[in-house]
């Protein structure tokens, strides 16, 4: 049986107060399970579609529907609590410099109302996964970009998320960084997260088996490599569909096709 | 004292507990002045109102068996005391009277229970039965034009009182919006991370109870210091005063500092803060 879909944009649009519309009729539905790179120049609008999906700015027309919260009807007040299902990593990592490494981990939790001590445990453990055990202790700001980064991660995923939206992780690192990190993605995406990855780097996108969502134009293209390695298999209406394959992807309102 | 860690690095907050200490310290010092006036004249009424003299003239001490026998009989009155001798001698002095010339003084109190129906001219006429020329002293209570500018003392310093505690609450206010101002990244990232409001506004209240607990730690040294040094400095009449105002102290300290507090930890601080994101987080969502 088919799941629903965590994230439905519906026609949407998008411009900011003084600039030229970023989206236009964009028509989207992200799966259960699956895996994306999110590429494109920078200022192409990969953090404008993140923030739409985490409801930080709201479209200009159409409708944003995340885990069935639409943009339209939310309240202010229920936000917050939608974004406590959504991990995000921020390019600039945003770790709290007056914090520890296993305090920062440790917010999200905190913030979901868990006792300190079980949330610094919870916290160590998800470190030890990223390889930053003995830095639980250290202030971010002694850390390299790909260690504060790899904490970005740990935070990001401390509170289960049902999706990952990932601005930029590997923007600021050095190559075998960036797959170290894309690779704590991966695993994530085994163990059934939605990973969104955006990332400028196209030749990143290009080496993994993940179908990619390239912004130009103000459009939306799809370049989906397991529908080439398994050709037919990528269908709109296709009832068999496996919610961990990449097919599950929907872009534009005709099904398959890029809808502007 | 150290500074608390919150998960907001607010900034140092040594000089503010200081000043906030001191307005503390000033606002129990107005607040004992304007409640211990106030106490204090409704004691002394209390204390006088009931309280008459009868005056013998000199040489009349043989009849003074008689003029106690007439006391007695009345059940209005609960305690006599004949003023020493020596005493009134020196008080006479005082006033420019010769020593052998002074009178038989004798203080009695009536029941408050039937002050209103003891009738002091009645008991002067029996008491001219026994010694002529007795005069009865009414009781000294605090006159009007006293009690009119104690009155005003005691509203002008609860006024003082009651600015410096609303200035407080300014000050706290300014605060939390400045320090939202300078830790707006920080506030974001709570923000993006899925804190509601009112967790945001938990770490402000927990800075705000950091600061008034050390302001009333130091407000509280100094209300100690002053009682020790006015008690070290007491003459004569004034212990009785003192010792009266210092349980008013401690009273405020008990009662009121706390409810100022809470007031403002509870009140004033999320209400700046909630609003503050409120304005800001409306903005942020509508691209």
């Amino acid at each position: 049986m088919q799941k629903k879909p965590l994230v439905i944009f519906d026609r949407v649009s998008l411009s900011y107060k003084t600039d030229e519309e970023v989206f236009w009729d964009l028509n989207l539905k992200f799966n259960p399970g699956s895996f994306y790179f999110l590429t494109g120049s920078s200022g192409s609008g990969k953090t404008s579609l993140l923030k739409l999906i985490y409801m930080d700015v709201m479209p200009t027309q159409g409708h944003v529907s995340v885990l069935g919260q639409d943009s339209l009807s939310i309240p202010q007040h229920q936000i917050p609590y939608l974004r406590q299902k959504i991990g995000m990593v921020f390019q600039d990592c945003y770790m709290l410099n007056h914090l520890t490494l296993i305090e920062n981990v440790a917010l999200p939790l905190r913030i979901r109302g868990l006792n300190r001590s079980q949330a610094l445990y919870n916290a160590s453990e998800m470190l030890s996964w990223v390889g930053l055990a003995r830095y639980i202790n250290h202030y971010p700001e002694v850390l390299s970009g790909g260690q504060k980064q790899r904490a970005a991660v740990a935070r990001a995923v401390i509170n289960r998320p049902m999706f990952l939206l990932a601005d930029e992780p590997t923007g600021n690192v050095d190559k075998e960084n960036a797959i170290r990190i894309l690779h704590l993605f991966e695993e994530l995406h085994k163990r059934g997260t939605t990973v969104i990855f955006a990332t400028h780097d196209r030749s990143l996108a290009a080496s993994h088996p993940y179908p990619e969502l390239l912004i130009k134009d103000k459009k939306i293209q799809l370049n989906d490599k397991t529908a080439k390695r398994y050709p037919g298999i990528f269908s709109t209406n296709n009832e068999n569909q496996t919610h961990t394959s990449p097919r599950n992807i929907i872009i534009g309102s005709e099904g398959g096709t890029i809808s502007q | 004292m150290k500074q608390r860690r919150f998960d907001i690095p607010f900034g140092s907050d040594m000089w503010i507990s200081t000043v906030l200490g001191l307005m503390l310290f000033i606002t129990s010092l107005s607040l004992l002045v304007s409640i211990g006036i106030n106490r204090y004249i409704q004691d002394w009424n209390t204390s006088t109102q009931a309280t008459f003299t009868l005056e013998l003239p000199h040489g009349s001490g043989n009849q003074l068996p008689d003029v106690m026998q007439v006391l007695k009989q009345r059940s209005e009155i609960e305690m006599i005391e004949i003023l020493d001798k020596t005493y009134i001698q020196k008080l006479m002095f005082q006033i420019g009277v010769a020593a052998s010339d002074a009178p038989i003084l004798i203080d009695f109190i009536v029941s408050k229970d039937h002050l209103s129906q003891f009738d002091a001219d009645k008991l002067l006429s029996d008491v001219r039965k026994v010694v002529p020329k007795t005069v009865i002293i009414n009781p000294v209570l605090t006159s009007p034009e006293a009690l009119s500018l104690a009155k005003m003392v005691e509203i002008v310093s609860f006024g003082f009182g009651l600015i410096m505690m609303i200035t407080m609450c300014a000050i706290i206010a300014f605060l939390m919006y400045s320090e939202i101002q300078t830790h707006e990244r920080t506030i974001e990232l709570f923000n993006l991370l899925g804190a509601p409001n009112y967790f945001i506004s938990k770490i402000f209240q927990g800075y705000a109870s950091s600061i008034l607990l050390k302001s009333f730690l130091l407000s509280l040294a100094l209300n100690i210091c002053l009682y020790y040094s006015t008690y070290a400095l007491y003459i004569g009449e004034s212990i009785y005063i003192t010792q009266r105002l210092s349980w008013i102290t401690w009273g405020y300290i008990v009662f009121g500092i706390p409810l100022l507090m809470v007031t403002i930890i509870q009140f004033i601080v999320p209400i700046t803060v909630l609003s503050c994101l409120k304005k800001k987080y409306n903005n942020s969502v509508h691209a």
